[in-house]
Order: C-alpha cells, then sequence, then structure tokens
C-alpha cells in the first residue's frame, strides 16, 4: 500500500453497521448465505399485473409484510422505498450496537429514489380510474429524499441528512459522501446506503421501452448475456469514525479506504471504459492505493452486452495482465438501481470480513469482449485486503469505493 | 392510426420506409444505409437505434420484439434491423405478396 504524505487520511472510517433487504435474503444473515452460495432472486413477477409486461421476470422482496414492521397509522406515510430502507437501516443499527450519538453529528446521506409504486398508483387512480382526488400524503411520500428524512426522524439524527441522485450510482455516490465527511472530520457517523422499489407497471414498461431488459435471468460477462433485470430492495451502512468505533468496542466490518467519481460527459445511456477507469483511479488515488493492492472487485456488472464489455475493458486497462476476481452481485439481486450501490457495498464489506467472494451466476460461455475472472458460478474463499465496489449509472455517473479489511 | 393505414404494403415500400426512419433518426444520409452497413461502423449510438425502432413501432402501429438472442445490440447491420421489422410486419399480414 502506497504511503503517501498528502493522501494520508486525517480520520479513519469505519463500517460498523450493515443492513439488508433483498430478494435473496430479508436480513444480512440470510442474503450473504444466498449470495456465497448462489442463489438467484430473479423470478416471474408476483406483485404488480403483467399482463402488459413485455418482460415478466424481477429479482422482488416477496413475503414482506408493511404491517409487521410500521404502526397502522405510520404507514400511509410510507411508500415501498421507504418502508425497505428503515427495516435495513434498523437492522444496520443494531448490528453496530449503536447506542448515543452526538445529534448534531450524526448524518443521513441516502439514495434519491423517487416512490414509484405511489407514483404509478395515483396516477393510476387518477388518469386511469378518473379519480377526483389523490391521497394528502402523495407528495411526501414520492419525494426523492423520503427515505433519508424518515432514517433520521425515526433515530434522531440532526446532523446533515439528504439524498444523492446518480440513478444507478446513487447509494454509492451517498457512501462515498458519507465516507468524505466523517473522514475531514464534520461528522462522527452517517447512516448510509440506499433503497429502491421501483417495481410498478409504468416503470417497467419504460424499461422495456429502452430494450435492455433480459428475457432470461441476468447472465453478466457470459457470452451469451441477454439484458439486465430489474430488482428491489436496500442496502445500508453505518460508517463511523474509526476512533468512535473503537473507543466504544463496536465490531468493525471494513474500512472505508478511498472514493473516486467522474462523469463520462459524453453519451446518455451508452457507458464508457475511460469514464469507469478514472472512477477506479480516482478511488485508489483517494485512498493512497494503487491497483496492485486491489485483490477483488464488485462490479456494475449489469448483464447487458454494452456495460459488461466497457467495464471489462476499463479493468483490463487498470490492472493490465493481473487477473484481479470481479464479480457480479446483479446476477443474484437483479439490478436495484437507486439500491444497488447499497446492496453491494454491504455484499464487498463481507467479502473482505469472511475472506469470501460471491460469484457471478448464470454464467455459461467466456466472452473474448470480457476477458475478466468473473468468479463463475461458485463462490470462492479467498483472503481480501482491499476491494473496489463500482457504480456506473444513466447519464455518464460513475462512482467506485475502496474498501480495505479491518 | 387508420385502417387505411394498414392496408398490406409492397416489400420495396416498407423497406424504404424503414430506412427513412432510421436515416432521420441517426441523423445520416439515406444513402450510407446499405443493407451490410454495419451499425457501429456508421457510428449510430444504441439509444438512436432504440429511438428509430420506438419510431418504427409508432409508424407502423406494431409491436417489434427483442431480439431474444441479443438485445442490448440487437442489430449488427442495416440489413438485421430491416429484415427484423420486415418480418414482424410480414407475419402481421402487413406485405402485399410473398415476403421478400
Amino acid at each position: 500500500m502506497k504511503q503517501s504524505a498528502s493522501a494520508a487520511p486525517p480520520c479513519r472510517v469505519a463500517v460498523t453497521g450493515l443492513g439488508v433487504v433483498a430478494a435473496i435474503g430479508a436480513d444480512v444473515p440470510a442474503f450473504w448465505s444466498a449470495l456465497t452460495d448462489g442463489a438467484c432472486g430473479i423470478g416471474p413477477i408476483a406483485n404488480i399485473p403483467t399482463e402488459r409486461l413485455g418482460s415478466r421476470l424481477a429479482a422482488e422482496v416477496n413475503g414482506f409484510d408493511p404491517a409487521a414492521h410500521f404502526a397502522v397509522r405510520r404507514l400511509p406515510m410510507l411508500d415501498r422505498a421507504t418502508q425497505l430502507a428503515l427495516v435495513a437501516a434498523r437492522e444496520a443499527l443494531r448490528d453496530a450496537d449503536f447506542g448515543d450519538s452526538d445529534p448534531r453529528r450524526s448524518g443521513v446521506i441516502f439514495a434519491a429514489a423517487i416512490g414509484q409504486e405511489t407514483f404509478d398508483s395515483a396516477y393510476l387512480e387518477l388518469y386511469g380510474r378518473n379519480a377526483a382526488r389523490l391521497h394528502p400524503l402523495t407528495v411526501p411520500r414520492i419525494m426523492p429524499n423520503a427515505p433519508a428524512s424518515h432514517i433520521a426522524m425515526e433515530f434522531g439524527l440532526r446532523g446533515p441528512c439528504f439524498a444523492t441522485a446518480s440513478a444507478c450510482a446513487s447509494a454509492t455516490h451517498a457512501i462515498g459522501t458519507a465516507f468524505h465527511m466523517i473522514r475531514s472530520g464534520q461528522l462522527d457517523c452517517v447512516v448510509t446506503g440506499g433503497a429502491d422499489a421501483s417495481i410498478s407497471v409504468g416503470f417497467m414498461k419504460a424499461w422495456e421501452a429502452l430494450r435492455v431488459l433480459s428475457p432470461d435471468v441476468c447472465r453478466p460477462f457470459s457470452r451469451d448475456r441477454a439484458g439486465l433485470v430489474i430488482g428491489e430492495g436496500a442496502g445500508v451502512l453505518l460508517l463511523e469514525s474509526w476512533d468512535r468505533a473503537v473507543a466504544r468496542g463496536a465490531a468493525i466490518h471494513a474500512e472505508m479506504l478511498g472514493f473516486g467519481m467522474s462523469s463520462d460527459a459524453g453519451d446518455l445511456t451508452a457507458p464508457s471504459a475511460d469514464g469507469a477507469l478514472q472512477a477506479m483511479q480516482a478511488a485508489l488515488d483517494d485512498g493512497g492505493l494503487d491497483p496492485g493492492d486491489v485483490d477483488y472487485v464488485n462490479a456494475h456488472g449489469t448483464g447487458t452486452r454494452l456495460n459488461d464489455r466497457t467495464e471489462a475493458a476499463a479493468l483490463r486497462r487498470l490492472f493490465g495482465n493481473r487477473r484481479v476476481p470481479v464479480s457480479s452481485s446483479k446476477s443474484m439481486i437483479g439490478h436495484c438501481l437507486c439500491a444497488g450501490g447499497g446492496l453491494e457495498a454491504v455484499a464487498t464489506a463481507l467479502s473482505l470480513r469472511d475472506g469470501l467472494l460471491p460469484p457471478t451466476i448464470g454464467f455459461r460461455e467466456a466472452d473474448p469482449d470480457c476477458d475478466i475472472d468473473c468468479v463463475p458460478n461458485v463462490a470462492r474463499a479467498v483472503p481480501v485486503s482491499v476491494a473496489l465496489s463500482n457504480s456506473f449509472a444513466f447519464g455518464g455517473l460513475n462512482a467506485v469505493l475502496a474498501m480495505g479489511r479491518a | 392510426m387508420s385502417d387505411a393505414a394498414h392496408a398490406p404494403l409492397t416489400a420495396a415500400a416498407v423497406d424504404e420506409q424503414i430506412l427513412a426512419i432510421v436515416a432521420k433518426e441517426a441523423n445520416l444520409d439515406r444513402a450510407l444505409l446499405r443493407p451490410e452497413a454495419r451499425i457501429d461502423e456508421l457510428g449510430i449510438p444504441s439509444l438512436d437505434m432504440t429511438m428509430a425502432v420506438f419510431e418504427l413501432e409508432k409508424h407502423f402501429d406494431i409491436e417489434i420484439p427483442v431480439i431474444a438472442e441479443q438485445p442490448g445490440a440487437e442489430f449488427a447491420t442495416v440489413d438485421d434491423l430491416v429484415s427484423h421489422v420486415r418480418g414482424v410486419l410480414s407475419k402481421a399480414g402487413r406485405i402485399a405478396g410473398p415476403a421478400a
């Protein structure tokens, strides 16, 4: 690891709490066990009408009973995305055995996610069923900062609270910003990550029009990959200053080391290898790291022809001939959009903690355009010191986290 | 779309309409859209291709299914697209005479 005086962080940052709701598991132990078993969370859509959908597959969170988690009077305030966010945040704070913090130095920085379930059902009532009025909580349920606000309210966190909007990189931008605010000494702790529940008829039709949805499962980096599959869920991390975590005897899952961002400033939807490479390099530079330090990459890996080919090219340029294991959790949890970076950062922290790499499942055939070691189909036990988690969004927005073993 | 718009077209007219729409969406000279021309070599971005397919669906009032084997880069050449759309129209009985 490169030691550079100028890059020496003033304050180390620990990951002390993890929380998850995903198609393959309703909490972190179930999620991690399924992820390392190579369990596929993709299946026929069960929670919305599918007659009008061309693609009827998704990675849904099934069996989620809102009434089991929220009081009757509170439920009308909560879109499904916010519900998933709160359940995952509760797990993360329980996991961290959080206790008391200075509320003014405790923040929430979370992925901006439109309340799609509310959005879709409200406008169905208005335009489709000619409703005379909409529910008075429609606006606060839809607002993209709702998950962040509800987390702050539930836990009494009175420091900075806001939502980051960068589509499929939103959660990674949130986590990276949270990391930087703690590292610079502005905050002691931040609840961060993302939640997304966008499997609505309207939004699925919108995705269908982009012609990138897989008619099958999601097969990242496989020659016969046929597109992405939409997922839903939440991934939440509690970050806190290393000294605070140590002082209170917290169990530390991983260390945040670096965060890099870039903008392709090119095509609206097609990814750029230059942009991806620049963000990965920036994350390494931010943490005073070299490409040679990296043992594992949790890829963006959507399963589209274009993303995987471009990401593989960027990885080859970063690592040269060194074959660093790279896997895509989206093969199991689907593309959870604004939540993707949160779920994948949780997976990356657990990879570092346990020395276990989740596989890329659904892999059938090597693609010369994706000449990387994608940990096909079976998890691998390997000690990991430094790992990257990649998120690349429509709009050409790239965000990469560098994390280290605690 | 009126019923008249659904009257069978000749194969040549169909090809001409498809190419006119692609040329407009890709902002390219129609003459460049030779059947064997590769989409990537013509420099047509993937989003422009998606937009062209959307416009074709509207124009012909049909649904153009994603080619299951290779979504994301569905059409390698101009002819791949034209043949696919022609096939959909032909199946719907919208092309006069035997399919080209």
